[in-house]
C-alpha cells in the first residue's frame, strides 16, 4: 500500500472542495481520478503536492501517517507530480530544463541518466533541442523525465492528455504502463472516459467534492462512469417550452482561422435559436470566439455568411455596427471590460462604432452614463457607484453588467463564452433568463460553455468542441449522455440523419 | 518578511497617498542634498523657495519659471501620450531640435517674409518637421518591429548634428558672432514680449498654454483619450473594442513629435531668434520633459503641476547661483530625486504592504 | 597596403570598442536575467568621473606643466603605474555599482517601471557628474603607463597595438568568459532561466530576485569600469568634461540588441561600432563627397548605423523572439 487518503476534507469560503474523500493506491496500480471541472480533483492534488493542508483527514504513506507541508517535503516523501501547466523554459534546451528542476548534478551524468530513463520508458528525447520548438507532448515528456529523475514512488499526472495528440497519448500510456510494471503507483487525473478505460485498472469518481463511486474501468464501463461523473441523469428540461425557430441567418462552411487554431466545418443558425458549444476548458474555445468575433482573421471570407452575405472579412466593430452582432468573451477583466476604468467608461467599450455614443471628436458622456444606468437597472447589477472601477465589482455583478451591455442593444446574434462561470446562482439565473428572452424575441445566440446543466437548460441545439474543431450540431434532445461524455473526451460520433 | 499584495481597487485616495509619499521623500532628500552641497544651506533653501519675492523682480522671475514650464509641459504632455500607449519615445529633444530647424527652413522657403502671418506658418512648419522626425521610429516599429526607444534616442544625436550642420553650412550667416549661427529672424517674425521688458514672457507662452489645453482636452474627453485609456492596461480589450495597435503607434508618435516640434519653433521665435549648434540651442527640454511626464503620473493635470514645479525650481537654482554664488546643480538634483521618489511611491498605489513577522513559513496556497 | 596604417586603424577601433564592449558585457548579464537597465550611460559617466578624481590623487607627483582650465592636465610629466591604475579603474567600477544598487532597490524592491527608472538613473548620473565635476579644472592627473613604455618603437608597426592598455584585451576575454559562463555553467543556466521565464523559475524554487540583484550589480561594475576607460585612456591622456561618454552607454545597449544577446556577437558588434566611431576620424580626409554632406554624415554615422543595424535585425521578428530573454522588462510578481 503506497498511499492511503482517509476522509480528506477541505473547505474554502462558500464551497466544500473535498468532502471526506478517501482513496487507496498500491504499488503497480494505475488509479484514475475522474470528475468534471470543479469536482475537487485539483484541491486534492494540491494537498498531495504540499501546497495546502486538509482541514480534516489523514494521509498515510506506506503505513506511516504523514503531513505534507511543502512542495519540497512532498518531493522528499516520494510524490512526483506532473502538472497541467508546465514549468518550462522555452528558450533553453531540453537538458537545461531538466537540470534546472534538480539539484546540482554533473552534466554528463545527467545526460546519461536522462537518456537511460527515456529508453526505459520509450520516450524519444533529443536533449539538445530547444524547448519552444517542441510539441506539447514532447514538452510533457520533459516534465515527466524531470519528475522521474528525483525517483518518486508515486507519480501523479494531472490531465496529461489535454494537450496531446492521439498518437502522443498512446506513447504516454505505454510509458505509464511500464512505470506501473516497475512498481510505481500512478494517479491519472482525467475527465476522459475512453482513455481511462484503456489505461487504468481502478477509478475513483469525484462529483461536487465527494467520492461518487469507484469502479474498474477495464472492460468498458464507460456509461457507468459517465453517469457517476455527470450525475445520474441528464438535466431536467421539462420546464422549457419548445420554441419555433425562424429562418436561417448564420451559415458557416469550412471556416478556418489564419492561425490554424480554430475550425468550423459546418454550422447553420436560425433566428431565435440558441446553439450550445460544449467542451472542456482548453479545447480552443478562445480561438473559436476570436474567429466569430472578428478579433482573429479567417482564411476565407465567404466561409462565414450572414443573411447570405459573406462577412468573414469584417472586424469586430464592423460586425457590431453593420450586422448587429454582440460578443461577450470569457475573460471579464482584461478582455470584456477594462479593470481600472469605471463602469460608465466600460459601457462605452463595445459601442465605439455607434454614433450616438461617440462621433469623431466627442464622446457623448451623457448618453454613455444613461446607458450604464439602464444596464445596471435592467440587469440588476449591484454596484457602489457607476464611477467606481470595474474591478471593484463581484464576478457575478460584473458579468451581469458585461452581458447586459450587449443584450441591451438587442443584438441579432450574441456570441457568449462561459456566461456564468464563477457567478453566483442568482446572477446566473438572471443571465440565463436574459439570454432566453433574447432568443424569444428573434435573436440568435451561440453559447460556449463548460457547464452542461446550463447548456441543457438553454440550448436548442448542441455541438462539442474538441481541439479547436466543432462537431456537427444536433438537436439537444438527440444527444445521449454517453455520446456527450465521449464527444467531450474526444470521440466524435457521426450523426445518423 | 514584507509581503506585497496587489490592490484590487485603486481609488483616488491611494493616488493621493502615493503622491504624498513622493512629495515628502522629495522634500526630505532634496533638503539633505542641499545641506550637503550648499555653502550656506539655510539661506539657499529659503531663497530657493521664495526667490521671486526677494529683490524687486517678481514678474521677471515668475516669467522665467513659466517660460520653462511651458516647454516642459507641452512636450511632456505629448510624451505622456506615448508612454500610456507603451510607446517609448525618448527622442523629444531631437524632435524639438528639428522643430527649430523646420521653422527656420520654412521661413527661408517662404522667401524670408517679415509679415505677421509668417508666425503661424513657422510654427506649423516646426510642428511638421517634428512630426516627420518622429515618424521614423514609428515607421521602423510598425514595419520592422524595431525597438523605438533606441531608434528615437539615436535620432536625437543625429538631430543635434543637423543643428550644427545647418548653422555651420548652408544657412550660415554671413555676418555672425560665432561660426555656427544663422541669421536672426526679423523682429516682426519673432514672438515678442507681452510685458515690456520681460523677454521671457512672450507670445509663445499663451500659444503653448492653448496647445496644452487643447491636447489635454483631447486626452481627457475625446475618443482618442479613451483609446489611450483602454490600450494602456489591457491591449486585449483594446483589440476587442476594435482598436488597431499599429494605428495607435503612429498616432502617438506623430502627435508627440508635432508637439515637440511646435515648441522647437516657438523656442526659435521667442527665446533665441536664430539656429545654432546644439550646445547653445538645446537646453535639455526634451529630456526633462520625460521626467515631467512621469512626475505627473502621465496625467495632464499632474504634468502641468510637475512642469510648473521644475520650472520654478530651475529659476530658483539659477537665482541662488547668481545671487548667493551657490552651484545651480540643485535643480537637476531635485528633478532626479522627484522622479525617483515618484517611481518608488508608485508602489503604494498598486500594492498593500503587509508586515508578516520574521519567521518564514510555507505559504498556504489558494 | 600600408600595414602600419591598418594597425593604427585597428588600434583606433579597439580604443573605441573597448568601453562599449565592457559596458555591454555587464548589461548583457543583466538583460539575460530579465532586467532592462537603461541607466548604463549614467553608471558609465559616474565611473568616468570617479576614476578621474581618484586618478588625480593616486599619485603624489604633481604635473609641472601649466594646464588649461576646465580640462585635466594634458601634458603631465607624472604617470600612473599599472597597479595603481587598476585601483583607479576599480573605484570607477564601484561608483557604477553604487548607482546600480539604487536601480536594483527601486526595480526589485519597489517594483518600479524599469524603463522610467533606468532613464532616471542616467539622469542621476549626468546630474551628479555635472555638479561634482565642475571643479575639475584644478586637478592634475597623470597619464597611465603603457605596457611597453619607451620601448614601443622596438616593436615596429606592431608597437602601437601591443602598447595598448591591457583593459582592451581583458575586456575581450571577460566578454567571452561571461558568454562561456552563461552557456556552460549552472550559474549561467540559472541566470538564463530567470530571464527566460521568471514564473517557472520561481515554481522550481530558483531565487529570482537575488539572481537579478547580482546581475544588476555586476552590470554596474562593468559600466563603471568602462567609464573609467573613457576618462583615463581613450583620449590618450586623462580627460574629464561634462558628458564625456557622449552616448556610449546607449550604444552599448544597442549593441546588445544587435548581437541578439550572444556574447561572441557582442564582441563582433563592438568592433563594428568601434569601427564606425573610428571612421569618423579617418574619413574626414576623404575626397569626392559633396562638401556639405560629409560634415553631417560622418558625426551622425555612429548613431545612424545602430538604427540601420537594429532595423535589419528586427525585421525577422522570430530572431528576436527566439534569442531575447522572454521575461525581459516584465514585472515579476511572485505568487507564493
Amino acid at each position: 500500500m503506497l498511499l492511503k487518503l482517509k476522509e480528506i476534507t477541505k473547505t474554502y469560503p462558500g464551497v466544500i472542495a473535498n468532502d471526506a474523500v478517501s482513496l487507496e493506491l498500491n504499488s503497480g496500480q494505475i488509479l484514475a481520478l475522474l470528475g468534471e471541472n470543479g469536482a475537487g480533483k485539483s484541491t486534492l492534488m494540491k494537498i498531495l503536492a504540499g501546497l495546502t493542508q486538509p482541514d480534516q483527514g489523514t494521509i498515510e504513506m506506506q503505513g506511516v501517517d504523514v503531513v505534507i507541508r511543502s512542495p519540497n517535503q512532498s518531493r522528499q516523501l516520494g510524490i512526483g507530480m506532473v502538472q497541467q501547466h508546465f514549468a518550462l523554459f522555452d528558450g533553453l534546451s531540453v537538458l537545461d530544463n531538466i537540470a534546472l528542476g534538480l539539484p546540482k548534478i554533473a552534466r554528463s551524468e545527467l545526460r546519461e541518466r536522462a537518456m537511460q530513463l527515456a529508453t526505459t520508458y520509450g520516450f524519444q528525447l533529443d536533449l539538445d533541442d530547444a524547448v519552444f520548438s517542441l510539441s506539447a507532448g514532447e514538452k510533457q515528456r520533459i516534465e515527466i523525465v524531470r519528475t522521474l529523475l528525483s525517483e518518486p514512488k508515486i507519480l501523479i499526472l494531472d490531465e496529461p492528455t489535454s494537450v496531446l495528440t492521439p498518437q502522443e497519448a498512446d506513447q504516454l500510456f505505454d510509458a505509464i504502463r511500464r512505470l506501473a510494471d516497475r512498481g510505481h503507483g500512478i494517479i491519472f487525473i482525467s475527465h476522459k472516459l475512453d482513455e481511462v478505460a484503456r489505461l487504468c485498472d481502478s477509478a475513483v469518481i469525484l462529483r461536487r467534492g465527494r467520492v461518487a463511486g469507484t469502479c474498474d474501468p477495464r472492460g468498458g464501463a464507460q456509461s457507468e462512469m459517465a453517469a457517476m461523473m455527470l450525475g445520474s441523469q441528464l438535466p431536467d428540461r421539462t420546464q422549457r417550452g419548445t420554441r419555433t425557430l425562424g429562418p436561417p441567418q448564420l451559415v458557416i462552411h469550412d471556416a478556418q482561422s489564419t492561425q490554424g487554431d480554430a475550425a468550423i466545418k459546418s454550422l447553420t443558425l436560425h433566428a431565435g435559436e440558441i446553439l450550445g458549444i460544449a467542451g472542456v476548458a482548453g479545447n480552443g474555445q478562445d480561438a473559436l470566439f476570436a474567429l466569430l468575433s472578428g478579433e482573429s482573421s479567417m482564411t476565407q471570407e465567404r466561409a462565414l455568411k450572414w443573411l447570405d452575405q459573406p462577412v468573414g472579412g469584417l472586424d469586430p466593430n464592423a460586425r457590431r455596427s453593420q450586422l448587429g452582432w454582440a460578443f461577450v468573451p470569457e475573460e471579464r477583466l482584461g478582455h470584456g471590460a477594462v479593470p481600472h476604468l469605471s463602469l460608465t467608461e466600460n459601457a462605452l467599450l463595445t459601442n465605439l462604432a455607434d454614433p450616438t455614443f461617440a462621433s469623431n471628436r466627442l464622446i457623448h458622456w451623457s448618453h454613455v452614463t444613461q446607458t450604464a444606468e439602464s444596464i445596471a437597472t435592467q440587469f440588476d447589477v449591484r454596484h457602489a457607484g457607476l464611477h467606481r472601477q470595474a474591478r471593484s465589482l463581484s464576478g457575478g455583478n460584473l458579468q451581469k453588467f458585461v452581458v447586459g451591455r450587449e443584450l441591451i442593444k438587442n443584438p441579432t446574434l450574441l456570441i457568449i463564452n462561459q456566461p456564468t462561470w464563477g457567478v453566483d446562482m442568482g446572477a446566473a439565473r438572471h443571465i440565463r433568463d436574459a439570454i432566453n428572452t433574447l432568443a424569444e424575441s428573434g435573436g440568435s445566440v451561440i453559447v460556449i460553455s463548460q457547464d452542461l446543466d446550463e447548456l441543457f437548460e438553454l440550448c436548442d441545439t448542441l455541438c462539442v468542441i474538441n481541439h479547436g474543431t466543432l462537431s456537427p450540431p444536433r438537436l439537444i434532445d438527440d444527444w445521449t449522455l454517453v455520446e456527450l461524455g465521449l464527444a467531450m473526451g474526444g470521440q466524435i460520433t457521426e450523426t445518423i440523419s | 518578511m514584507i509581503r506585497l499584495i496587489r490592490r484590487a481597487d485603486v481609488t483616488a485616495i491611494h493616488s493621493l497617498i502615493s503622491i504624498a509619499v513622493a512629495a515628502v521623500l522629495t522634500l526630505v532628500i532634496s533638503t539633505i542634498v542641499l545641506f550637503l552641497t550648499a555653502k550656506a544651506p539655510v539661506d539657499a533653501l529659503m531663497q530657493l523657495l521664495t526667490y521671486p519675492y526677494q529683490g524687486g523682480t517678481v514678474i521677471v522671475q515668475w516669467s522665467k519659471a513659466l517660460n520653462m514650464a511651458a516647454y516642459l509641459g507641452v512636450i511632456g504632455l505629448g510624451l505622456s501620450i506615448c508612454y500610456r500607449a507603451n510607446v517609448w519615445n525618448i527622442g523629444a529633444e531631437g524632435q524639438f531640435a528639428m522643430g527649430g530647424i523646420g521653422a527656420f527652413g520654412t521661413w527661408l522657403l517662404l522667401g524670408s517674409p517679415t509679415a505677421w502671418w509668417a508666425i503661424p506658418c513657422l510654427i506649423m512648419g516646426g510642428a511638421f518637421a517634428g512630426l516627420l522626425w518622429a515618424s521614423i521610429p514609428a515607421l521602423l516599429k510598425t514595419q520592422a518591429n524595431t525597438n523605438e526607444l533606441l531608434t528615437s534616442l539615436m535620432l536625437v544625436y543625429v538631430a543635434a548634428q543637423t543643428l550644427f550642420f545647418v548653422s555651420n553650412g548652408p544657412w550660415q550667416a554671413p555676418v555672425r558672432y560665432s561660426p555656427s549661427q544663422t541669421v536672426f529672424l526679423p523682429e516682426s517674425v519673432q514672438l515678442n514680449a507681452i510685458i515690456p521688458g520681460v523677454p521671457t514672457f512672450h507670445m509663445g507662452l499663451p500659444i503653448a498654454l492653448g496647445l496644452f489645453v487643447v491636447i489635454a482636452l483631447l486626452v481627457l474627453y475625446t475618443p482618442f483619450g479613451y483609446r489611450l485609456k483602454v490600450t494602456e492596461t489591457t491591449p486585449r480589450a483594446a483589440r476587442f473594442a476594435g482598436y488597431s495597435p499599429r494605428v495607435t503607434v503612429w498616432a502617438v508618435f506623430l502627435l508627440s513629435g508635432a508637439m515637440a516640434g511646435a515648441m522647437g519653433a516657438i523656442y526659435l521665435m521667442g527665446d533665441i531668434g536664430y539656429v545654432t549648434e546644439e550646445s547653445n540651442f538645446l537646453r535639455g527640454f526634451g529630456f526633462s520633459a520625460i521626467v515631467v511626464a512621469f512626475l505627473g503620473r502621465l496625467h495632464p493635470v499632474g504634468i502641468l503641476l510637475a512642469a510648473l514645479l521644475l520650472g520654478y525650481v530651475a529659476g530658483g537654482a539659477s537665482w541662488i547661483q547668481a545671487n548667493l554664488r551657490e552651484d545651480d546643480s540643485i535643480a537637476g538634483f531635485i528633478e532626479v530625486i522627484a522622479l525617483m521618489s515618484t517611481l518608488a511611491s508608485a508602489l503604494f498605489l498598486q500594492y498593500r504592504v503587509q508586515w508578516r513577522g520574521f519567521a518564514t513559513q510555507p505559504q498556504e496556497n489558494r | 597596403m600600408e600595414w602600419a596604417y591598418l594597425v593604427l586603424t585597428l588600434v583606433s577601433v579597439l580604443n573605441f570598442a573597448t568601453p562599449l564592449l565592457l559596458a555591454a558585457t555587464g548589461e548583457l548579464v543583466v538583460e539575460k536575467s530579465g532586467v532592462l537597465n537603461l541607466g548604463v550611460e549614467g553608471m558609465m559617466i559616474v565611473g568616468a568621473m570617479t576614476a578621474y578624481f581618484v586618478g588625480a590623487h593616486i599619485d603624489l607627483e604633481i604635473c609641472t606643466v601649466p594646464h588649461f582650465s576646465g580640462v585635466g592636465c594634458l601634458v603631465g610629466t607624472s604617470s600612473i603605474p599599472m597597479e595603481r591604475f587598476a585601483i583607479v579603474v576599480l573605484t570607477g567600477g564601484l561608483a557604477g555599482m553604487a548607482l546600480s544598487f539604487l536601480f536594483a532597490l527601486l526595480v526589485l524592491g519597489f517594483r518600479s517601471n524599469q524603463v522610467a527608472t533606468g532613464l532616471g538613473l542616467t539622469l542621476l548620473g549626468l546630474t551628479l557628474t555635472n555638479a561634482l565635476g565642475s571643479g575639475s579644472g584644478d586637478l592634475k592627473v597623470g597619464r597611465v603607463d603603457t605596457l611597453l613604455g619607451t620601448q614601443a618603437s622596438d616593436w615596429g608597426i606592431w608597437g602601437p597595438l601591443l602598447n595598448m592598455n591591457p583593459m582592451v584585451w581583458l575586456t575581450i576575454i571577460l566578454c567571452l568568459t561571461v558568454g562561456w559562463v552563461l552557456t556552460h555553467t549552472r550559474l549561467g543556466l540559472i541566470i538564463r532561466a530567470v530571464g527566460e521565464n521568471h514564473d517557472s523559475a520561481h515554481t522550481l524554487g530558483l531565487p529570482v530576485q537575488w539572481v537579478r540583484l547580482g546581475a544588476i550589480v555586476f552590470g554596474g561594475l562593468c559600466a563603471g569600469m568602462a567609464g573609467a576607460y573613457i576618462s583615463m585612456i581613450q583620449i590618450g591622456a586623462p580627460l574629464w568634461k561634462e558628458g564625456i561618454t557622449a552616448g556610449a552607454g546607449w550604444l552599448a545597449l544597442a549593441l546588445i540588441l544587435f548581437a541578439t544577446w550572444r556574447a561572441e556577437r557582442v564582441v563582433l558588434g563592438a568592433l563594428i561600432f568601434g569601427f564606425t566611431l573610428a571612421l569618423e576620424l579617418r574619413l574626414q580626409t576623404l575626397a569626392g563627397l559633396p562638401s556639405w554632406f560629409v560634415p553631417w554624415l560622418l558625426p551622425s554615422l555612429p548613431y545612424l548605423i545602430p538604427i540601420i543595424v537594429l532595423t535589419l535585425i528586427s525585421l525577422d521578428a522570430r530572431v528576436i523572439r527566439r534569442n531575447a530573454p522572454a521575461s525581459l522588462g516584465k514585472l515579476f510578481e511572485p505568487i507564493s
